[in-house]
């Protein structure tokens, strides 16, 4: 497969009351890379944490507390924290996959490896 | 009576009312996120309404008040992409939101950060009351 696909489905709740979800993600691909727009709304970029691990990409976000818990209400959304991995393909730079994050989305740039000539071997 | 949205029996949940008009991108749209999140808070100035629809523009945001309803939009912008997966998609929705007579309507304010549209509709400090119209039976 050439896309990334996400080694873990499951949402998984925390112990300590603030629930930790799978974020939306969308993905674009084009020659040169794969793009994973990954949305978490309220987070900032000092609380992300991206590793590879076994071909592995793992993102973990964790958001700020609330110092004052307001009187909602409604509530459609929470202050959750998000956790998703996704298995890389095997024609991914590992070494140079880049973020960034703007409004909310994170946007993880995985670039794909040129692909290898074919050898051509003359015969004698 | 500090409601903001009115209540109506064909919409019971939590008593608040709000309309969706989806005309998010109809291609895959059961599996595609598009309509935002809101919550609703509220202290003794004013409600806060919170929009959690994360990688906009502030421009591309519409927000209006035709009498007492709360529109808040977003502007399809032209997207070319060609996405392998597409989970969520905030461009092009509309929510609603009735304003409860309580609400300073020209003091409401808006800001737009970390992905959430923030709301802040200012109460009319103790003046609801007067304006009430008494009529007298004759």
């Amino acid at each position: 497969m050439s896309t990334a696909i996400e080694a873990n489905k499951k949402r998984v709740n925390t112990e300590n009351h603030q629930s930790t979800i799978r974020p939306l993600v969308n993905i674009t691909r084009t020659e040169d890379a794969i793009s994973l727009h990954i949305a978490m709304p309220g987070h900032s970029k000092a609380g992300i944490s991206i590793s590879v691990k076994n071909n592995t990409l793992s993102i973990v976000s964790n958001a700020e507390r609330d110092k004052i818990q307001p009187k909602y209400i409604r509530r459609e959304f929470g202050n959750v924290n998000y956790k998703r991995s996704f298995d890389l393909p095997k024609d991914i730079h590992q070494d140079k996959i880049d973020a960034t994050m703007d409004q909310g989305i994170l946007c993880i740039t995985l670039p794909i490896k040129p692909e290898e000539k074919p050898k051509s071997i003359t015969v004698k | 009576m500090n409601k903001i949205i009115k209540r109506s029996p064909s919409h019971s949940l939590v008593g608040l009312i709000d309309e969706f008009f989806n005309i998010g991108n109809t291609m895959g749209s059961d599996m595609t996120h598009s309509v935002p999140s809101v919550n609703i808070a509220e202290n003794d100035h004013a409600y806060i309404l919170s929009m959690a629809a994360p990688g906009l523009k502030k421009d591309e945001f519409n927000i209006s008040l035709e009498h007492d309803k709360l529109f808040v939009s977003s502007m399809k912008s032209t997207n070319d992409s060609v996405y392998t997966k597409r989970e969520y998609d905030y461009n092009g929705f509309k929510r609603s939101f009735n304003l409860s007579k309580d609400i300073d309507r020209n003091e409401i304010t808006a800001s737009y950060d970390q992905g959430i549209l923030e709301i802040t509709l200012p109460k009319i400090q103790g003046e609801v009351e007067q304006k009430v119209k008494r009529i007298e039976i004759g």
